[in-house]
């Protein structure tokens, strides 16, 4: 199982940030008793849609249609602000952290509520996979064929990460940049450095036989 | 900003029960100015965790864990130390 640092998840994350932020408003919007599979549901395929339709693979769904099933059937009655989860939320996010260790992805990605989604068979994801007849498998196969016919990329790691992978402190990592003896790129126009794994394999040095001191 | 310990008891939970209630800790975070989840700590055999957050107050960190499904069983303010500066007064104990 892969250790998820989830104490670290959506400090960096502008995707998770953005999709909880969205649900607490939409939620307040409705005046929604409580955030409900079904609103998690909109939320998420509102954020990822184009032109009002959400496409991946085998996957085409209206948001309107989900918006307006939302709207008729979450129960209504908050005080004001973001309410408290739903049981089936509750189970969701069991599904979800389940996902992520399942994928070997140690960052939580759009993917995994996708995959989570389809596993689920309560509520609107239960009934608007069934009805499309898309299934986890059908998804995965659809990825597989995408990317077998594109080139590898080649993983990359925040300082952080590159700190955990090589087991030092972040300290370490930054001071190596700084020396030139580990590569790092910066994310076109931000701070942000990431960070190779072949460059971050190239400070491993081998060693002699009996020399483990 | 203030640092809260909370007790959280969580009977027969499982680490991807704890996995689930850390994502949703996350999740309901987000709009709670102030609130950081600093660290926890499984007491498996108690079948309790100990939790350290930063929070405006012990409202906040009841409305999140009311919010996010997570039992929240006693908050305390607390203060923050550690070994820094003592290491070097400590004696190594005496070889043999």
């Amino acid at each position: 199982m892969v250790d998820v640092p989830l104490s670290e998840l959506g400090r960096d994350d502008a995707f998770l940030r953005n999709l909880n932020r969205e649900l607490d408003a939409e939620a307040i919007r409705l005046s929604a008793a409580q955030e409900t599979l079904d609103l998690y549901f909109l939320v998420y395929l509102r954020h990822l849609a184009r032109f009002g339709f959400f496409t991946f693979g085998p996957i085409t769904i209206d948001v309107r249609l989900v918006e307006d099933l939302v709207e008729r059937t979450i129960p209504r009655g908050s005080d004001g602000g973001a309410p408290p989860w739903s049981d089936d939320l509750v189970a969701f996010s069991g599904r979800l952290v389940q996902e992520v260790s399942r994928s070997g992805r140690r960052r939580m990605d759009e993917l995994h509520f996708l995959m989570a989604f389809l596993n689920t068979t309560e509520g609107l994801p239960g009934r608007v996979f069934g009805e499309l007849g898309v299934t986890s498998e059908m998804v995965e196969a659809y990825i597989r064929r995408v990317q077998s016919a594109r080139p590898v990329l080649e993983e990359l790691y925040t300082p952080e990460e590159a700190a955990a992978y090589l087991n030092v402190r972040v300290q370490t990592v930054r001071s190596w940049i700084r020396s030139g003896r580990l590569k790092a790129k910066r994310l076109a126009g931000q701070r942000s450095l990431r960070i190779s794994t072949t460059d971050l394999q190239s400070v491993l040095e081998p060693i002699e036989p009996g020399d483990t001191d | 900003m203030p640092l809260f310990s909370i007790e959280r008891e969580l009977p027969g939970a499982t680490k991807a029960d704890l996995d689930a209630a850390g994502y949703r800790a996350v999740a309901c975070a987000f709009n709670y100015a102030g609130l950081r989840w600093i660290s926890s700590y499984w007491d498996r055999a108690g079948e309790r965790v100990l939790c350290i957050y930063e929070a405006e107050s012990a409202e906040q960190i009841e409305h999140h864990s009311m919010r996010a499904r997570i039992p929240c069983d006693r908050i305390s303010q607390v203060e923050h130390f550690d070994s820094t500066g003592f290491t070097n007064a400590v004696e190594a104990p005496p070889a043999g």
